[in-house]
């Protein structure tokens, strides 16, 4: 009996000990500071830190990487994805070549790495609101809304294109320009 | 590092390179309904947010439809000011075309963008664009 009770204290113990690693691990994993890690992600934590949702606002108030790029529907949800996208970009940045990644074309999929579970958990009432300054985000909101059940749902980031990154086109144009430098656009080359 | 992490750490590079394999992380498309035998057919970028005649020219009759001001284009775009300042990579040559060399910011969206027919580059009525700026959607 008293070994049966080591036992179980025991495992309390190793079990508060996990939990509390893992929440650590997790929390400390979440923000701007873990993600800059990969040198790939300079321009895109560069543009966030300018922008009103990280922390360009009035009340200084910041949404974490996660926020937007984890689902915040299910814990489990939120785990799996953190797991799997932790995987993928190690093996990229150990194994693959991520200076090689065409940022431009990703932005095109942000559907796949922007979850409107992220973006609601903070727009809470961005749904029911009667109200608004511009009648078109009503209406149009409504529309997101009429589509949710369908097989055509819309994101958020659909319209929103870049939101959290407001200016990551023209980062991305400063490291690797989509156009040739233009020579004397203006004194003799026009035609 | 501890030996013991040496196995944890090859299990999730593993499983990455498995997911890399597999492509898991790729995005999902879907194909759109594309009426391009519509008498107004609309650009892929509106077809692909399902927008309907009615999100543009109003809940009236189809009959009285008219061209939009460009302060109803700007109702979703924001402003001619704020469109400019995203490509705004493209003053450092003066060939922004949303805050142009020779009008700044006051060009009618028509000038280049047509929602139910193509678009047209106005910058190459004088210029040869093609190293400049992608074709206009």
């Amino acid at each position: 009996m008293k070994k049966t009770i080591i036992i179980v204290c025991i495992g309390i113990v190793i079990g508060l000990l996990v939990s509390l690693g893992t929440y650590k691990g997790v929390k400390e994993t979440a923000g701007d500071k873990f993600c800059i890690l990969c040198h790939s992600m300079e321009p895109m934590v560069e543009v966030y830190k300018e922008d009103v949702h990280g922390g360009n606002n009035a009340l200084g108030i910041k949404a974490k990487c996660v926020s937007c790029h984890l689902p915040q529907d299910t814990l489990m949800n939120y785990l799996y994805v953190k797991a799997k996208n932790g995987a993928v970009e190690v093996a990229i940045t150990a194994f693959g070549k991520p200076e090689n990644i065409n940022w431009y074309k990703k932005r095109a999929h942000r559907k796949s790495f922007v979850y409107d579970s992220g973006c609601l958990s903070c727009h809470t009432n961005i749904l029911e609101q009667t109200n608004a300054e511009n009648p078109k985000q009503l209406e149009m909101h409504k529309h997101y809304e009429s589509k949710l059940l369908t097989n055509k749902k819309l994101s958020c980031v659909s319209c929103h294109i870049s939101s959290g990154h407001e200016s990551l086109r023209n980062k991305l144009n400063e490291l690797k320009p989509e156009y040739k430098p233009v020579m004397n656009v203006i004194d003799g080359g026009g035609h | 590092m501890k030996t013991y992490n040496i196995p944890i750490l090859l299990l999730l590079l593993m499983g990455g390179v498995i997911l890399l394999v597999l492509n898991v992380n790729e995005p999902k498309t879907y194909v759109m309904d594309v009426n391009s035998n519509s008498k107004y057919p609309i650009k892929s970028y509106h077809q692909e947010l399902q927008l309907e005649c009615k999100n543009c020219h109003g809940e009236g009759s189809e009959e009285d439809y008219e061209e939009l001001e460009d302060e109803q284009c700007l109702t979703c775009h924001k402003s001619k000011e704020y469109l400019a300042q995203r490509i705004s990579f493209m003053e450092k040559d003066k060939t922004s075309p949303h805050n142009s060399y020779h009008d700044g910011t006051t060009l009618s969206c028509y000038e280049c963008h047509h929602s139910h027919e193509k678009s047209v580059n106005m910058c190459a009525d004088c210029h040869n664009v093609e190293t400049w700026m992608k074709p206009i959607k």
